[in-house]
């Protein structure tokens, strides 16, 4: 049972490795055909050797009659020691027997000048009252011959269907797969937001259409499931933002009442400050979802220092008032291809975070490299559990923010292949950006 | 000055049309498309406030017959989609500005001065508040005739509230005319009180009146009485 156990070892070599599913069948049938050419082989050695046995040792027979037949017509006086040639050695002996042997023996071959096998018949005849042995020889063909030339045989015959496969599979990935192939580039190249229509073609082979058939109903689906999905969200938002925005603007009209109290407009200014963030946390959840969607789609690179640079100046500000001691280093630019609203977006979250949690007289450090951001801050806060740093609504007890601005950096992250990655050395934060 | 506010919320319009009215604006009202068409096809406006959705049709189809018609109405756009392709859509067929809602009125109010200002004088008239005088051409500020040096957030600061005179400004209303959207990312109004302090010292300094009066707990009203 050595191949078979072999053979399992060898599939679950296969399974755990990708490969082509051609290159994956061709494997498989070379795998089966080998025991099989194996065996045949094996089993072609045993029939010849067996048949060719079988011919010299009939010829062996029929050369026998012949020289018996030969003998009998020679006159009595005649010395049958002088017949003897190659084909025949005749001696004189004691014993008589009447039966017939065949054996196998080995002879030296002058010519070759070793040993080789031979298969040689040996018979008993009574002469003038003299009994003699007369021997038969045929060289055997030697078996080593016979094997070297089956396993060459069969090596070709390996060789050959190995070829023939790989003809095949080539003819085949051209024309069979085609329109699996077809099918395959159009879904990994499909872009939901983009809302491109695809259609996958009819082919001519039942699963392919199949399977066309149900890609191009999936993608429908998916397609008028996006539309809705997108439309709703915007609706929601509409909804919401409408209601908001008479709430707010009946409480500012509220405000220009000159009899409140000083008790009343401040009560009013709370809920006017209320809805403010209502609000806020409206588009901070919708943005989310859009981001989640991909509805943000790159268009070109971005520069990382000109949104730096372009924020600093407003954060110059929110630091002066606690004093913070800012440094920018920019080693390299680093260009990246991301949506400018959210380039913006990252950027501003990540640099507010780092001022509104940060001490007073604290330190900001922010550092663009090709290829990183990176931004460290002291802070009057430790370090945040990575588990739930990024959590929507997770905030820390000082936090003023609807704790949606960390959840917002990593949604934008995923959505454009970077990663973030924080970290606390007891004095310092650090939130780094590198390319997935 | 002549509004037309074309807004299907009946507690939004009737808001807008209440603080505008006591900026001293006369306001009509349109609450659908037709109305709209309407009212645009047989009167001018000096300004005429848009909001996006409303029945019968599309706010953005108003602008752009407003735009066929060649009205001198500045436009202003009030929607509650905060999407940005409708903000570039509004702008580039013609609108003057864009407000998302919700927004502050005051916000609104700032906004309306500022395109009537821009269409009907070029920017030359002069905006005045007693003793002070500003040129909004030049960017300059003068007290009682003479220069007082402001920076660019003071004098934005200075400009919404001569416009919103009289009127209580809430914090966030100035934080955000100041900063824009960047304004939430600040977590408190604590810079936006350095500004205030600073202007309102250098108006002082330079002999003018203190117009600037702290509402407790809720913002500040430019106010001469």
């Amino acid at each position: 049972m050595a191949p078979a156990i072999n053979l399992l070892t060898i599939d679950k070599h296969i399974q755990s490795s990708t490969m082509k599913l051609l290159t994956r069948t061709t494997i498989y049938y070379l795998l089966f055909s080998l025991p099989l050419l194996l065996l045949s082989g094996w089993l072609l050695y045993f029939n010849i050797e067996k048949s060719l046995r079988h011919e010299i040792d009939e010829e062996l027979q029929y050369s026998k009659e012949l020289w018996l037949h030969h003998l009998n017509n020679l006159p009595a006086d005649k010395n049958i020691l002088e017949l003897n040639n190659p084909f025949i050695q005749i001696e004189k002996t004691n014993a008589v027997s009447n039966s017939l042997f065949l054996t196998d023996t080995l002879l030296y071959e002058p010519l070759e000048k070793e040993l080789v096998p031979y298969r040689s018949l040996t018979v008993f005849i009574k002469r003038n009252n003299q009994p003699y042995k007369l021997s038969f020889q045929r060289s055997v063909v030697e078996q080593e011959d016979v094997f070297k030339n089956l396993i060459l045989l069969m090596s070709m015959v390996f060789g050959g269907l190995l070829l023939l496969f790989l003809l095949i599979n080539l003819y085949i990935n051209k024309k069979l797969w085609k329109p699996f192939n077809t099918s395959l580039e159009k879904i990994t190249s499909l872009n939901m937001q983009q809302l491109q229509q695809v259609h996958f073609d009819k082919a001519n082979i039942k699963e392919f259409n199949a399977l066309n058939t149900s890609l191009n109903a999936m993608t429908n689906k998916m397609q008028a499931d996006y539309l809705s999905m997108k439309t709703f969200t915007q609706n929601a938002s509409h909804e919401i933002q409408t209601p908001l925005a008479i709430i707010q603007s009946k409480l500012e009209l509220l405000l220009q009442d000159s009899r409140l109290t000083e008790q009343q407009t401040v009560a009013i200014s709370s809920a006017f400050e209320a809805t403010q963030r209502l609000s806020k946390l409206n588009h901070a959840l919708l943005l989310i979802t859009k981001i989640e969607n991909n509805q943000f789609t790159a268009l070109e690179k971005m520069s990382m220092k000109a949104i730096v640079e372009k924020y600093e100046s407003f954060f110059v500000e929110m630091m002066d008032e606690k004093k913070i001691a800012f440094s920018i280093t920019i080693k390299a630019d680093w260009q990246l291809l991301i949506h400018p609203l959210l380039a913006d977006m990252l950027v501003s979250n990540l640099f507010s975070n780092a001022i509104r949690y940060n001490k007073q007289q604290g330190e900001i450090i922010i550092t663009i490299r090709d290829g990183s951001f990176e931004i460290i801050n002291t802070s009057t806060i430790h370090a945040i559990g990575a588990a739930k740093l990024f959590h929507r609504f997770a905030k820390s007890d000082t936090a003023t923010g609807n704790g949606l601005g960390l959840a917002i950096v990593k949604e934008i992250c995923d959505a454009n292949n970077i990663t973030i990655q924080y970290s606390f050395d007891n004095t310092y934060h650090q939130f780094k950006l590198t390319p997935l | 000055m002549k509004l037309l506010i074309i807004e299907d919320e009946l507690s939004l319009r009737d808001s807008i049309q209440q603080y505008m009215e006591t900026q001293g604006y006369r306001c009509e009202t349109a609450s659908d498309f037709k109305e709209a068409m309407d009212k645009i096809d047989f009167y001018e406006y000096d300004c005429v406030l848009v909001d996006i959705g409303i029945p019968l049709g599309s706010g953005l189809d108003v602008v752009k017959e407003l735009k066929e018609i060649k009205s001198k109405a500045g436009i202003i756009i009030i929607s509650a989609r905060d999407a940005v392709d409708d903000k570039i859509k509004g702008l580039q067929l013609g609108s003057d500005d864009y407000l998302a809602k919700p927004f502050h009125l005051s916000e609104l109010n700032a906004r309306v001065a500022a395109i009537i200002r821009r269409r009907h004088f070029d920017g030359e008239e002069k905006i005045l508040f007693n003793e002070i005088e500003i040129h909004p051409a030049a960017k300059s500020v003068k007290v009682t005739g003479k220069h007082l040096e402001v920076t660019q957030k003071e004098y934005d600061l200075l400009i919404y509230f001569i416009s919103n005179k009289g009127r209580v400004i809430t914090k966030s209303a100035l934080a955000q005319h100041i900063w824009g959207d960047h304004y939430d990312q600040a977590g408190s109004y604590d810079f936006l009180y350095t500004h205030i302090k600073n202007l309102r010292k250098k108006l002082i300094e330079a002999g003018a009146a203190d117009y600037i009066k702290t509402i407790y707990g809720t913002g500040y009203k430019f106010t001469d009485n």
